[in-house]
């Protein structure tokens, strides 16, 4: 069976499934804004564990439902199909030397070592490894290959590109079970959505959206597992890693360190914006884009229902645009979006609005619409997003309503200041 | 100091830019560019600062410095000549890559001396460390927008304790100092 | 020649390779064909030329190398996107696009 067999697509919510397990697309900047997000919190260490273990739960939930989807039955059989499964998402080409009792695993082309040697290498020296989510993936394939229970295997990375190693390597080995979380499935999305509502220019985004789930379709990761599109790297990965690293932070550090969590909650917002910039930045300055869609036209409305036409392009959901006054206020709702599930099935209610990683997108969306001259090909870079996010802000968001905290929709707004 | 440069310039027509740092802080104290260059004149004094300060410190690690020395970087498109005027001014200049290396000395040689006339005698300001920390940290950390909140995460010092970084007690200072060494990855900072 | 800005006598044709939005270092760069490409012809020329024809989203156009390396042309707004395979080293990239450039060039000014 092939992999792409397994894909399904809740068209009306705008969301993804692979074998019945949610997935988006993000962007390497993404990605690695939040696993620093998680270890400034946290410290390395800690944050490391926090990220690795997410990604093992958020593994053994997709490779349980692919193995089974597959009929693939023997170690061997499950071993290669994962390390398949987890290069056509773009994540790297992991080469698995394992038994029940553990082993090795090696890879030249993981994307978080990669991209961060990409994009960092260069300015700061690293001297921790960064491929949680290969562990995590590493040992809940093995688990799952060998028939162990849940967290028989624990994997840490020693080796690491991001480190200036020619390879990265990591090592697996038995450990104490532990008891396993139900998982986010489709059957548990279907419940934490409600019936998608038609927004501003709705013809039009829908109409987008459906080229570019089209296009998103053909994207997977080459011969080295990776995938470089929009002038990223793009993964296709699990919303239940994002979920569980985010929220088992920000909890903890409400616990712990109260006067720590305006920061956290803002960088967390912060990863919005930065998906934004970047991916949603990138996919409409693309030939793809020109081809699909135009050269883009500079006026804000466009690049608002653009903007939203992406976002449910990569899996974010139903996102829809309530309302948009150019310079003034927008207000962004969503029927459905992929935190909703995890946190409501994982924790019951929010106490208060939770959607960070929106609320940030939001506000960028704001700031791409209004600020950015389309026309004059504006370059996307690191120093271009510090002129438009820093100094005297702007605009300001807050979401108004969440389903996190059972609201009926959750809604985000950007009000000019 | 302005018009020193301006008068400077007449005279050597494959310069591109001039920029005079004030030590320690690696402050812009001057500059020209050539009409039409869009550099931000600020960071390229700061980052010239700060490459005289490490070269100077690698050179006494060796045994090798004298004040004298200079740095000549060769890039694709031009061609970078740095030198301390004093222990309190370093000046950057840019030529195009093409200026034959003999006349870029030369050139040189007179550019300088007449800065070096031009320059005040300073008695440099002992800055809070917790703001020249903070100020490091913007030119050099991977994700400046996002720097404070970092800092303030990692240090649990407040963001509106960071706001005023000179206020910052002993303790919060120390607390900065490491985690801006842990997100710059380097033992410690060249300040 | 595949280029005929329509007028009578030969007219020199002027491209110029510029970089574009740089989020992986100098990865993507791009030109702007006159009107009056012939981009079928551009195309066919650029297959000739040992490019690999990928499949892509209406409107484009996308070929790419043996070494990974893509060549896009949008048709509607002629603008060619020169990608560079990210495993080329940073200080390889620009001519590795200039290689790219140069396919173009030769296929638009083959007989």
């Amino acid at each position: 069976m092939a992999i792409t067999d397994l894909r399904a697509l809740n068209a009306e919510q705008s969301l993804t499934f692979l074998a019945g397990i949610p997935y988006v697309y993000h962007c390497h900047h993404y990605n690695l804004f939040h696993d620093q997000t998680i270890d400034d919190a946290l410290g390395e260490e800690e944050g490391a564990r926090v990220r690795t273990v997410a990604a093992h739960n958020a593994f053994r939930e997709l490779l349980t439902a692919i193995f089974d989807k597959a009929e693939a039955t023997t170690p061997a059989e499950r071993i290669n199909l994962a390390s398949e499964v987890f290069a056509w998402m773009g994540q790297g080409k992991l080469m698995l030397d394992v038994t029940a009792a553990g082993g090795r695993a090696r890879s030249a082309s993981l994307h978080y070592g990669y991209a961060w040697r990409e994009k960092y290498g260069s300015r700061v020296k690293r001297s921790e490894p960064c491929d949680a989510v290969a562990a995590g993936f590493a040992s809940a394939a093995t688990e799952l290959a060998f028939g162990l229970a849940w967290d028989g295997i624990t994997a840490k990375e020693h080796k690491c590109l991001a480190t200036r190693d020619a390879e990265c390597e990591l090592t697996l080995e038995t450990a104490t079970s532990q008891l396993a979380s139900p998982p986010i499935d489709e059957a548990t999305v279907r419940r934490y959505v409600v019936p998608p509502i038609r927004g501003v220019d709705e013809d039009r985004i829908a109409a987008i959206t459906a080229g570019l789930l089209e296009f998103m379709r053909g994207v997977q990761g080459d011969e080295r597992g990776l995938v470089a599109a929009f002038n990223v790297f793009v993964t296709a990965h699990l919303p239940s890693y994002y979920n569980e690293t985010v929220y088992e932070t920000v909890h903890r550090i409400e616990r712990t360190q109260a006067g720590s969590v305006p920061a956290i909650e803002a960088l967390m917002r912060e990863a919005g914006q930065v998906c934004v910039f970047n991916t949603f930045g990138n996919v409409l300055l693309s030939p793809e884009w020109e081809g699909l869609v135009g050269a883009p036209t500079g006026v804000p409305s466009d690049v608002m229902s653009f903007c939203t036409a992406i976002a449910r392009g990569l899996g974010f959901g139903h996102w829809l645009v309530g309302s948009y006054e150019p310079r003034k206020r927008l207000v962004l709702r969503a029927t459905s979006n992929y935190e909703v599930p995890f946190y409501r099935s994982r924790y019951g209610l929010a106490k208060k609005p939770r959607s960070y990683f929106v609320q940030g997108a939001a506000l960028a969306m704001m700031l791409l619409a209004e600020t950015v001259k389309w026309t004059e090909r504006p370059q996307l870079t690191n120093e271009y997003y510090i002129e438009l996010f820093r100094g005297k802000p702007r605009y300001h968001v807050e979401q108004t309503q969440c389903m996190m905290r059972g609201d009926a929709i959750s809604e985000y707004v950007v009000d000019a200041l | 100091m302005d018009r020193y440069i301006e008068q400077a310039v007449e005279e050597i027509p494959q310069l591109i830019g001039i920029f005079v740092t004030a030590m320690p802080d690696s402050l812009l104290f001057s500059s020209w560019v050539r009409p039409g260059t869009e550099w931000a004149a600020e960071d390229v004094a700061a980052y010239f600062g700060d490459l005289i300060r490490s070269n100077r410190q690698g050179l006494k690690a060796l045994g090798a410095w004298s004040s004298e020395m200079q740095v000549t970087i060769e890039s694709a498109e031009s061609l970078v000549v740095l030198r301390e005027l004093s222990t309190d001014f370093v000046c950057g200049c840019v030529f195009e890559r093409s200026a034959p290396l003999g006349m870029v000395r030369l050139h040189l040689k007179r550019l300088l001396e007449r800065l070096t006339h031009a320059l005040p005698k300073v008695q440099p300001e002992d800055r809070p460390r917790g703001t020249r920390i903070m100020e490091f940290l913007d030119r050099y950390a991977p994700d400046p927008h996002a720097v404070a909140l970092r800092v303030s995460l990692r240090a649990g010092i407040s963001l509106d304790e960071l706001k005023t970084p000179a206020t910052l007690t002993m303790d919060q200072i120390r607390r900065l100092e490491e985690t801006a060494c842990k997100i710059l990855g380097v033992n410690q900072l060249s300040l | 020649m595949h280029c005929d800005p329509g007028t009578s006598g030969p007219v020199p044709l002027r491209l110029a390779l510029t970089r574009e939005i740089t989020c992986i270092r100098s990865l993507a760069w791009r030109c702007d064909l006159p009107a009056g490409c012939d981009l079928e012809a551009l195309a066919a020329a650029l297959e000739a030329s040992e490019l690999t024809r990928q499949p892509a989203v209406r409107g484009l156009q996308r070929f790419a190398s043996a070494a990974g390396d893509e060549i896009l042309v949008v048709m509607a707004s002629r603008r060619v996107q020169f990608r560079v395979h990210y495993t080329i080293p940073e200080h390889e990239r620009r001519f590795a696009a200039e290689r790219l450039f140069q396919r173009v060039v030769y296929a638009l000014l083959r007989p």
